[in-house]
């Protein structure tokens, strides 16, 4: 599972995703206490990940910079290039979300 | 997705939770969820322990309802920094604090390399300095637990609240009202009192003990040059007094800002009424006030980027400042409720424990240490790669950098003058 914290925007992307994935893509709305908070999360599963589409309009988020930072398997990634994050992508897919 | 997919995927596995602390936690949980505001009890609510190195404790709503996650770490945490506030007798004694966590926070961001070298410099910096925290006695360690067994009802409470703010749709002017009275404190405008209170600020910095500025003043030449001192302090402070007020007005338009500053008070109300019987009333204001330093304190170092990689600032910082002002004043409004003999009491009790804690915590955790921690000087990926196979060449457990925190091999390096 692959989680992107976003700090701001338009939630409409992430319920895109949704529709074409209904059990595989969740949004969560999330803050810390500390008062730092994304404004929502997008987890995606292995399932979501292996979608084409879905991995186009993924990668067309990190591209926009609205990002706050990427979360794989426990280990939080900020600052990441477009291609390190695809590279995240592939260890996400790979894991198939075992917990 | 369950709750465990979402640890999994968000948190740093720290070790096992202990199941006599999940009791504990799933009791005070009971009890901060029976104290909230009847919106919030009323709310059927799942609690679940974790111990991650994020340190976070979170609410989040799931398909199946809302969880109240609490991080066991972040209550070992805190206790590890209550104690450093009761118990240390000179600022260095934070130093090691700041690269502990630094280490686990690479740690969360799978940074190996990284966490190590930042527990491999808290080990030796730990070693160094020792013994300039005093033992604790009986009276002291029962102090300590008590904060923060309230700390931790501070962060479960403030996360409930959190539930208040939107489904109660709250008037907008009652939340104005709230921000006035507890941001726009009537100061004095006698300068010369806030300048001489300014200097005997900077004397305590300086000495580590309540020494008044007048007592450095001694020769003519310092007399001389502490004229002048005092009239600039006195334009600066005129200046910075204008530029606040700009930056209160700012922030009180700020929806966050308006919900933490909701949602603290929300939460110092619940500890507040849960623990008045059980506790000594001032002991419990500095509990809560402690609370929102402690947390503060560990979020600015953890969401330090020590490599200048992710060019994220912190802007994040004059807010936080104006929400302990905020949680400060609140304390103060109790206390001057249940000790009405005493109406300086609160001022003074805050304003010292948010020195020493300004003294022995903060500043050498988040500006003295983190200072020596510069981009330019930091080791290049490939020494951080090297030093790390060292180090694992001659201690295996230390593959997992949480191993150095635990056993802190490093005393030798300690010895022989070996630092960051």
């Amino acid at each position: 599972m692959l989680a992107i914290e976003m700090s701001e925007g338009d939630r409409s992307i992430g319920e895109d995703l949704q529709k074409l994935s209904p059990e595989s893509v969740t949004i969560l709305d999330g803050r810390a206490i500390d008062g730092t908070f994304g404004t929502w999360t997008l987890f995606l599963s292995a399932a979501a990940l292996a979608v084409p589409a879905i991995q186009k309009i993924v990668v067309a988020l990190i591209e926009a910079k609205k990002h706050r930072r990427v979360s794989v398997d426990g280990c939080e990634y900020r600052g990441y290039s477009v291609d390190e994050v695809k590279s995240l992508m592939k260890q996400a897919e790979k894991m198939k979300d075992k917990s | 997705m369950t709750l465990a997919e979402y640890v999994k995927t968000t948190r740093r596995r720290n070790a096992d939770t202990f199941p006599a602390l999940v009791s504990q936690y799933e009791a005070l949980f009971l009890k901060v969820h029976a104290e909230s505001f009847k919106p919030v009890r009323e709310l059927p609510l799942k609690f679940a322990v974790i111990n991650s190195l994020n340190k976070r404790s979170q609410l989040i709503e799931l398909s199946d309802g809302h969880w109240l996650i609490h991080d066991q770490y972040l209550g070992q945490t805190l206790n590890a920094l209550t104690r450093l506030y009761f118990m240390s007798n000179k600022p260095d004694s934070a130093h090691p604090f700041a690269f502990r966590l630094l280490s686990e926070a690479a740690s969360c961001r799978g940074r190996a390399e990284l966490a190590t070298y930042f527990a491999y410099v808290y080990s030796v910096t730990y070693h160094a300095s020792k013994d300039s925290t005093g033992a604790e006695d009986a009276q002291k360690v029962a102090l300590r637990q008590a904060s923060v067994h309230v700390q931790e009802a501070f962060v479960l409470a403030h996360e409930l609240a959190h539930l208040m703010w939107e489904p109660a749709a709250l008037d907008p002017a009652s939340i104005d009202m709230l921000l006035d009275s507890l941001m726009d404190v009537e100061g004095s405008d006698d300068w010369d009192e806030i300048v001489e209170t300014y200097l005997d600020d900077l004397s305590f910095q300086f000495h580590g003990r309540p020494i008044p500025h007048w007592a450095n003043i001694n020769t003519d030449e310092e007399r001389a040059q502490d004229k002048i001192v005092r009239e600039d302090i006195k334009a600066k402070l005129i200046k910075d007094c204008d530029d606040e007020a700009l930056m209160r007005a700012a922030l009180k338009a700020e929806p966050r800002f308006r919900e933490e500053v909701f949602v603290d008070w929300m939460a110092a109300q619940t500890c507040l009424k849960l623990f008045r019987d059980d506790m000594d009333h001032v002991d419990l204001a500095l509990a809560i006030h402690l609370a929102l330093e402690n947390i503060t304190t560990i979020s600015f170092v953890s969401n330090f980027d020590p490599e200048g990689l992710e060019g994220e600032s912190s802007s994040e910082t004059l807010a936080v400042a104006a929400r302990k002002r905020a949680l400060r004043e609140v304390l103060r409004f109790w206390l001057l409720e249940v000790r009405p003999e005493s109406p300086e009491l609160g001022h003074r009790v805050l304003t010292e424990a948010n020195k020493r804690y300004m003294h022995f915590v903060r500043d050498p955790i988040t500006l003295d240490a983190l200072s020596r921690v510069r981009v330019d000087t930091m080791p290049g990926k490939d020494d951080l790669a090297d030093m790390r196979q060292q180090i694992v060449r001659s201690i295996p457990e230390a593959i997992d950098p949480q191993f150095i925190i635990r056993e802190r091999p490093f005393k030798q390096a300690a010895g022989a003058g070996a630092s960051s």
